[in-house]
């Protein structure tokens, strides 16, 4: 595993998954079709990436597309310029 | 009306809702005005206030917390107020402060927006007051931008696409509109007087001392720059402290119960008492030992009550014209949330407009009232309320409108946890008689720490988990039919019956069959309380947010309908489509609201007075 892809797991999943049935992410689930995700939630996530991968994310990549789950955050970040691999 | 700790709460005038805490002690130093967030920020920050009010006050200050207009238990909508009404409040609320304690207030103390309020306020007034800034808001225009970004979460999250940029929300104002913050209406004259805050070009706001207190998640974390210059441009002028902490950042949603923020509270205190004005010439008035708050005549006022010795507290509105007799509604906080929180101040006052007296309070623990629910994690919180933790809470809360008019009959609604904790309170308590529960989950909140033991046990009893294997069934029938006569005599035979019926499937409404329709982290206990509900004929009226929690419900109907006919006529189950959970996106609490005082309207209207039928019995209802 990518340390990109190990570091947005290790986030996920300390930050999304208490109080809920499940112990890890896969890299395809969906957090919004799952409910791990609120509107809350996804400004902490777009925080953290700014912070973390020094990126700005803009409004219109405010989207399921680009924040929808693990693989398609990495592919996001690859569009931002940043290395995941 | 005062309580044990000396807080009295009370509405202002313009309708303004305020707390006073009077000090504890002899030393009765000056006055600390507080000064809550915007929005949502002040929403999840209530208790915060709460805990360290009481902190200050112990501490022997005088400390007065109160509500802008249109925001918590304050009178008038969001959308009606700017920030410029906002620092009219604050004004008001500093002058009652004054007036109570008889003397000039010491200084304010905001967090995150209300601290430039605080320093807005600070910078008019003609002394040099003393102000500490948590977390202050540097760049309105960067927060005002962040309440669109929050309104696109809210759409991204709760509505299907395309969704709208914040060149679309921003038209959306410019034309008229609103937009919804995280359930928080904007103008564009709200969103504008947010934007054109600035801290740095507003200068150092005050010739007295200024605290500037950052909160960091994580350890050793620098302060960020923009406060960092702000502490440097403040300290050019004057005496001005910036400091780190090492906090959770409450005002937003985090997964915490905690409200007691050591660190923050205690250099805040120690600060304080380096700083502060108490004992300076000018500050020697006495206050008022007989000194009322000026309460504001409402139709609603804050009242309360103990529950197993401690005090809760709630918001009572009063009928507005001809009263509904015999039923009084009591709304249950929705799990950690206080009173005020999401539409119940919409929806008490829309039912209070037709008629009904409304209890909104907040149980043990939560919003402004004593306790802790002893909790470290808000999923540990969930779990309580669904094991029923807080059904006393809601018992007493029927005893106290019990006790301001004669017994009386009740119907309880409440969203998520509250739903739950209403059906539970109805449970063997005759004064029910209606129900409406609001996109509950049927499900249990998984546990925040394995190590840990869950607050009650819903592990299926032995006897019957090895039951659902054959090859284990007749000696375990025997086996539990000895231990069962042997320990509870022939009162059993009912449920011996049921165990030793052949179960080659589930039958119909068994812990087996729920499981199968729910998953094994079923709420059983919840389940029989819907079942007591129904065999004493309760009417309940489910809303649901258009999610799956409906179809969980529906799922089980038959099974909670078993051996009851008249199940049917008593629950009526409504879905608002593309609604959210807490009924916070545009137009949601309005048309909940809606829904909910139609219900009420079509299951009690023979209860209006002047119609020529009576309350109807139990049985009779529709």
């Amino acid at each position: 595993m990518s340390t990109t892809k190990a570091t947005l797991k290790s986030f996920i999943e300390e930050s999304f998954l208490e109080g809920t049935a499940r112990t890890t992410v896969e890299d395809d689930l969906s957090f919004l079709e799952v409910g791990l995700l609120d509107s809350t939630g996804v400004l902490e996530l777009v925080d953290f990436l700014e912070q973390q991968f020094e990126i700005s994310v803009e409004d219109e990549e405010l989207i399921p597309e680009n924040l929808d789950s693990i693989n398609q955050i990495c592919t996001y970040l690859e569009s931002k310029g940043v290395s995941t691999g | 009306m005062r309580s044990r700790r000396g807080e009295t709460p009370f509405l202002l005038g313009p309708g303004i809702f305020a707390v006073v805490h009077r000090p504890e002690g002899e030393a009765a130093l000056p006055g600390w005005l507080l000064c809550s967030p915007f929005g949502g920020e002040r929403t999840n920050s209530q208790r915060l206030f709460v805990s360290w009010a009481r902190y200050l006050a112990a501490a022997g200050h005088w400390v007065m917390r109160f509500d802008y207009r249109g925001t918590g238990d304050s009178l008038g909508d969001f959308e009606a107020f700017t920030l410029r009404d906002y620092l009219e409040d604050i004004g008001t609320a500093a002058g009652e402060l004054e007036r109570l304690s008889g003397r000039p207030i010491e200084g304010l103390l905001g967090l995150r927006l209300g601290a430039d309020l605080a320093a807005m306020f600070a910078s008019a007034s003609d002394r040099p007051l003393t102000l500490v800034m948590w977390e202050p808001v540097i760049d309105g225009g960067r927060y005002a931008d962040s309440l669109l970004r929050t309104a696109m979460a809210n759409e991204l999250v709760n509505l299907p696409g395309p969704h709208r940029t914040r060149a679309d929300l921003r038209r959306q104002l410019a034309e008229g509109g609103l937009v919804s913050a995280d359930g928080f209406p904007l103008t564009a004259a709200s969103f504008d007087s947010v934007a054109g805050i600035d801290l740095p070009r507003l200068g150092r706001p005050t010739a007295g001392p200024v605290l500037i207190l950052q909160f960091n998640s994580r350890r050793n974390q620098p302060p960020k720059p923009a406060t960092a210059k702000l502490a440097e441009l403040y300290g050019k002028t004057g005496d001005t402290t910036l400091e780190c902490v090492r906090e959770p950042n409450v005002w937003m949603k985090t997964k915490l119960y905690r409200w007691h923020l050591d660190s923050a509270f205690e250099i805040t205190r120690s600060w304080i008492g380096r700083h502060g004005a108490a004992g300076s010439p000018g500050q020697t008035a006495q206050p008022d030992a007989t000194a009322e708050p000026a309460t504001a005549a409402a139709g609603e006022h804050a009242v309360q009550f103990e529950v197993e010795g401690e005090r809760v507290w709630g918001i009572l509105h009063e009928p507005v014209g001809p009263g509904v007799d015999g039923i009084d509604i009591v709304m249950a906080s929705a799990g950690e949330a206080c009173r005020a929180a999401f539409f119940y101040p919409r929806l008490a006052r829309a039912l209070a407009r037709r008629g009904w007296r409304v209890l909104r309070f907040d149980p043990r623990g939560i919003g402004d009232s004593e306790g802790t629910l002893e909790c470290a994690y808000l999923s540990e919180v969930f779990h309580k309320i669904e094991s029923g933790a807080l059904r006393q809470d809601l018992s007493a809360a029927m005893d106290f409108l019990d006790g301001r008019g004669g017994p009386r009959q009740h119907a309880i609604v409440g969203l998520c946890g509250g739903a739950i904790t209403a059906l539970f309170a109805a449970q063997g308590d005759g004064r029910v008689r209606g129900l409406g529960l609001l996109d509950f989950s049927l499900q249990l909140t998984p546990e925040p720490n394995p190590d840990k033991q869950p607050a009650i046990s819903l592990e299926t009893p032995w006897h019957e988990e090895l039951a659902q294997h054959r090859s284990t069934l007749p000696l375990l029938k025997v086996r539990k039919l000895y231990h069962a006569i042997r320990s509870r005599g022939l009162e059993t035979v009912h449920t011996v019956l049921r165990t030793i019926r052949f179960r080659s499937a589930a039958s119909l409404g068994s812990r087996r069959w729920y499981r199968e329709r729910i998953g094994d982290d079923v709420n059983l206990p919840l389940i029989a309380a819907l079942e007591d509900a129904i065999s004493e004929k309760v009417p309940m009226c489910f809303v649901f947010a258009g999610n799956n929690h409906d179809r969980l419900l529906r799922s089980i109907l038959p099974g909670v309908s078993a051996g009851r006919p008249h199940a049917e006529s008593l629950i009526d189950v409504k879905v608002l489509e593309d609604a959210d959970h807490n009924f916070i996106m545009p137009g949601c609490a309005e048309r909940l609201t809606d829904e909910v005082v139609a219900w009420f309207e079509h299951r009690f209207r023979l209860q209006r007075p002047g119609e020529a039928e009576g309350p109807p019995a139990r049985a009779d209802v529709r």
